[in-house]
């Protein structure tokens, strides 16, 4: 447990990328937040490590110190882990950056979607913009520094990868990652009670369509009828 | 708020925003904390516009809006001195006062400090969204529609009404000294890291915002680089591989893939909050037994009573 602050504390389970260690710090987070602990703010849980805030005028350092190493791990995160198969128009103005990442990668941009669509990737951690999922691990030849300058607007619903992750921009904000695509799907939606599509822990796959198959997906999505599970 | 009264936006001022004590809760979401940078600042507006500390209020960023007072209410001022005005008549920070219809409200020059607090008895109205009414820029959401205030918006704010006073002590925290405590990710650094962090002063950039406040100054050495995505402190100063820092304020993202040397004490992140691009902050490592100290008094300024005014 380290410091984060005056009223913060961060606890780290690990070292590098690894499925287990982030499923301990996802079953962590999941107990300190069910443990209702008086004072704590929020729980944030990223690759390796949870950070839990607090108001330290209500809760002393130490005495949430105690009250944190004193919990049991919640077994599961949040809900059962779910399998989403994402659709996704890759390249053209949906994905600027397609022809540039094959360039880098000595691919075309054929082979670029193949491999991007064609693995399982694991959710690590939500967070960057409300619903936003880290998706890892990208194969090794598409992986890339992030964009020198970021973009001031990338459209909702964007697909980017940088490094060994990919992810999709839930809302219209700036961002820094190269865009191969973008998905109809509403990620994340205020409206509704549980208002992230995906969690930490479940797994993601991306489906190639066509650009015909996307407006009928988000005209669906739309009138409120769209294709949530 | 079941009476109101009703201000219109003549100008909106540079950046002027619905903000309160911030969204805090969903942060596994990935919802951002947003909230008033100087919560210090926005909690004596309150209490001068005799509101309890849940109340939202607008943030004024250092040139201000013109309003135009349609129906009676109470107003009060805290934070920086903005140079604001009633019927062109000074309206000093850290007082109240009633206001009628056809007063109108403005700012200008700015003399010290940065964000200026304006609320209202019964508080100001905006977007409620996971228990906060705070403006979400990044997002587009919370406070009033999801952003900052245009020429012609309509506010919508409390109509009781109060007794005018003056705050006993000053509402803006005026210092160029930040105490920090090391971590969470020291440990990442070279030994020397921190001694770098706090051996002069830092320029406040213009590249400075509500997510952070970018600085130029002594290179923090030996920075590890991006690290796996982890959840940000408000307060975290993070080192990008350059060495400036950054000081990460409310409106950060909920994880961030630089490390984080040190974290300013919640007790002086009113005092950041206050700094203009081109000012100077000096950090200065203290102790957890410094920060708690430094908290207790600033909550202890906070139930000194008012001082009415005639």
């Amino acid at each position: 447990m380290f410091e984060a602050g005056d009223e913060g504390l961060l606890l780290v389970f690990g070292q590098g990328l690894d499925a287990a260690v982030n499923e301990r710090v996802q079953g962590y987070g999941e107990a300190v937040r069910r443990a209702g602990i008086p004072g704590v703010r929020d729980v944030v849980p990223g690759y390796l490590s949870l950070l839990v805030t607090y108001d330290a005028g209500k809760i002393d350092g130490d005495d949430l110190r105690s009250a944190l190493a004193a919990l049991r791990p919640a077994a599961r995160a949040i809900r059962p882990p779910r399998h989403h198969e994402v659709p996704v128009c890759y390249g053209g103005s949906f994905g600027p950056d397609l022809e540039e990442v094959a360039a880098k990668a000595g691919l075309t941009p054929e082979d670029v979607v193949g491999l991007h669509a064609g693995q399982e990737y694991r959710v690590y951690c939500l967070g960057f913009a409300p619903g936003f999922p880290y998706c890892a691990e990208l194969p090794t030849v598409l992986r890339l520094p992030r964009r020198p300058e970021p973009r001031l607007k990338v459209p909702r619903g964007s697909v980017g990868i940088a490094g060994l992750q990919t992810g999709i921009y839930p809302l219209e904000t700036s961002g820094g990652w190269h865009l191969l695509g973008r998905t109809p799907w509403t990620v994340f939606d205020w409206t509704r009670p549980e208002p992230a599509r995906i969690l930490p822990g479940d797994t993601v796959c991306f489906r190639p369509i066509a650009e015909g198959e996307f407006r009928q997906l988000e005209a669906m999505a739309d009138s409120g009828d769209g294709s949530r599970g | 708020m079941a009476a109101v009264a009703r201000l219109r936006v003549v100008r909106p001022g540079m950046l002027t925003t619905v903000q309160d004590h911030g969204r805090h809760g969903q942060g596994h979401l990935g919802v951002a904390q947003q909230g008033a940078l100087d919560a210090y600042a926005l909690r004596w507006a309150q209490r001068l516009a005799g509101n309890g500390p849940e109340a939202a209020g607008l943030e004024i960023t250092l040139l201000g809006p013109t309003l135009a007072v349609l129906d009676p209410c109470f107003g009060a001022i805290a934070g920086a001195e903005l140079g604001m005005k009633v019927n062109g008549a000074p309206w000093p920070a850290g007082t109240s006062r009633r206001l009628l219809a056809g007063d109108l409200l403005s700012f200008g020059p700015p003399l010290d400090g940065l964000r200026a607090y304006l609320s209202f008895g019964g508080g100001v109205a905006g977007d409620e969204l996971l228990g906060s009414r705070a403006t979400d820029l990044q997002s587009g959401v919370g406070g009033h529609g999801g952003r900052a205030l245009r020429a012609g918006d309509i506010l919508t704010v409390g109509d009781l009404d109060g007794e005018p006073a003056a705050a006993p002590v000053p509402t803006a925290i005026l210092r160029d000294r930040a105490r920090v405590l090391p971590g969470p990710r020291d440990r990442l650094f070279p030994r020397d890291a921190l001694r770098q962090l706090s051996s002069a002063p830092y320029q406040v950039t213009s590249h400075s915002d509500r997510v952070g406040m970018r600085l130029r100054g002594p290179e923090v050495s030996g920075a590890p680089g991006s690290i796996l995505s982890e959840g940000t402190p408000l307060g975290g100063i993070e080192i990008p591989p350059a060495g400036q820092p950054i000081v990460l304020l409310q409106g950060r993202g909920t994880v961030g893939g630089y490390p984080i040397l040190a974290t300013v004490i919640a007790a002086d992140i009113p005092l950041l909050a206050q700094l203009r691009p081109g000012g100077a902050v000096r950090f200065a490592v203290v102790s957890r037994a410094e920060a708690r100290a430094a908290r207790e008094e600033m909550e202890r300024e906070l139930l000194l009573p008012l001082r009415p005014l005639a």
